[in-house]
């Protein structure tokens, strides 16, 4: 069972990737850690780079450009964050 | 209450009416301090820095080697980025000193960056100053000067913003020295597909643009005629395998970084610098150098029902590979009829350098490499 501080993480990757992969509600509430691009077909590389710049909106943080492309799952996602947020 | 100050092209000598706009020292969107060098310009006899006038986010609003004009606006420095954009994208942008000519600096701004001559503007104030709502109807009443059959037709909506009309001209000047014409192939998608499914399933993102990068790169050194130019009736060739791809911004900003000796590159490699690139690119945190001397380039149009996307080169180069969308096409393998993901490619290419038996026996190639891609 995944903690509240994760569980929280997920909720504001769910609203970056509907608003960034222009999901129904059905499909964002589908999102979970195991999701990859391959599972939505919106994932586009031009809309992964807009589901970047909301995830940076969103928690208040830049990442770096170089690891944006190892950032294609949830759980990749979920992993940057927790290390940014990490002091 | 936010304020800008628009970025002018100086005179740099007397007889030049456009000057070079040799590179950006600072990229679009970084904070500078008054007096900071921000760009070099250069004529055929000088060359020239431009400092910034005050302190602030700077905004370009010109490409690096375009040939502009003196007086243009080329950038704004404003308190903050969204204050300077807002004034680029206004029609009131300012630009050359007034020079003794009776107007005042915002009218000879204005004039200039219409290209109106303060001799044509009536002035409607005391002492026969030229003032800014002189020449802003002069330009209205100008843009309505439309041919009788349209003008009826049509609204005045304003000078063209300065980011795009840096583009036009780019593309305007590039055109004017080609001979363009084009050649379509279609690509069968399956193995690409197969290659982009395997990564996104493992975490990485991989796409069919990074594919094509990758295939140009292997495929166009072979073909140099499509990496050389035409100038003044000398040939030169790019011998780097510098591939530009074009990048759209979330609000609609066209990009074109550049990848180097992509040739040189893993198929990984690839696809993490061009994104990384294309985030830089969005984010306006690249340098003037990023987007600059592409040997080639490559535009995807991924919007669905795309079915031939017919570019233009950039200025300094001869071709580009126009990218569709993919679709489905019923194919034949085997003697049985196959639904197979297919995609178009266009070159665009300058008939001066080559033929059409040239240009698609790249596609060809291109086709041949992406239909049996490698990791």
């Amino acid at each position: 069972m995944s903690s509240v501080p994760e569980r929280e993480l997920l909720s504001g990757i769910r609203a970056c990737m509907q608003a960034a992969l222009k999901l129904s509600d059905a499909d964002a509430a589908a999102i979970g850690l195991t999701t990859t691009p391959d599972q939505l077909p919106g994932w586009t590389s031009q809309a992964h780079l807009e589901l970047v710049f909301a995830l940076e909106r969103q928690f208040d943080l830049m990442f770096e450009a170089e690891e944006i492309a190892e950032l294609a799952s949830v759980k990749a996602i979920v992993g940057a964050l927790e290390k940014v947020r990490t002091p | 209450m936010a304020s800008v100050t628009p970025l002018v092209v100086p005179q740099v000598n007397v007889n030049d009416e456009t000057v070079r706009l040799a590179r950006w020292s600072v990229p679009d969107g970084a904070t500078v301090a008054a007096g900071d060098a921000v760009c070099d310009v250069e004529t055929t006899k000088a060359a020239s820095e431009i400092t910034a006038d005050v302190a602030g986010v700077l905004v370009q609003s010109a490409i690096a080697g375009e040939q502009v004009a003196v007086g243009a606006v080329i950038g704004a420095i404003g308190s903050t980025r969204e204050a300077a954009a807002a004034f680029l994208a206004e029609p009131v942008t300012v630009a050359r000193p007034a020079a003794g000519n009776g107007a005042t600096p915002k009218a000879a701004v204005l004039a200039a960056q219409h290209g109106v001559s303060l001799d044509q503007v009536r002035t409607a104030g005391v002492q026969g100053t030229i003032k800014e709502t002189d020449v802003r109807r002069f330009i209205d009443a100008s843009a309505k000067a439309l041919p009788a059959g349209l003008a009826k037709y049509f609204v005045h909506d304003g000078a063209l913003p300065g980011f795009d009309a840096a583009i036009a001209a780019n593309l305007r000047r590039s055109t004017q020295g080609l001979i363009l014409t084009s050649v379509d192939m279609d690509c069968r998608l399956n193995a690409a597909h197969a290659l982009v499914q395997e990564a996104q399933a493992a975490g990485r993102m991989l796409s069919l643009l990074h594919l094509v990068i990758a295939a140009v790169g292997r495929s166009l050194p072979s073909f140099p005629r499509l990496t050389s130019l035409v100038w003044e009736g000398s040939l030169y060739r790019h011998p780097a395998m510098d591939i530009a791809f074009v990048a759209r911004s979330a609000d609609g900003r066209l990009f074109t970084p550049v990848l180097r000796a992509v040739d040189q590159l893993s198929l990984a490699e690839i696809a993490k610098a061009s994104q990384a690139a294309a985030l830089r690119a969005m984010r306006g945190s690249a340098k003037a150098e990023d987007f600059e001397g592409a040997a080639f380039t490559i535009s995807q149009v991924p919007v669905p029902g795309t079915t031939r996307v017919v570019a233009l080169p950039s200025f300094g180069q001869s071709a580009i590979l126009g990218v569709s969308s993919e679709r489905t096409s019923v194919g034949w393998v085997d003697g049985m009829a196959v639904a197979q993901p297919m995609v178009t490619f266009t070159l665009s290419y300058d008939h001066a350098l080559c033929d059409g038996v040239y240009a698609a026996s790249f596609l060809a190639a291109l086709v041949k490499d992406l239909e049996s891609p490698r990791s």
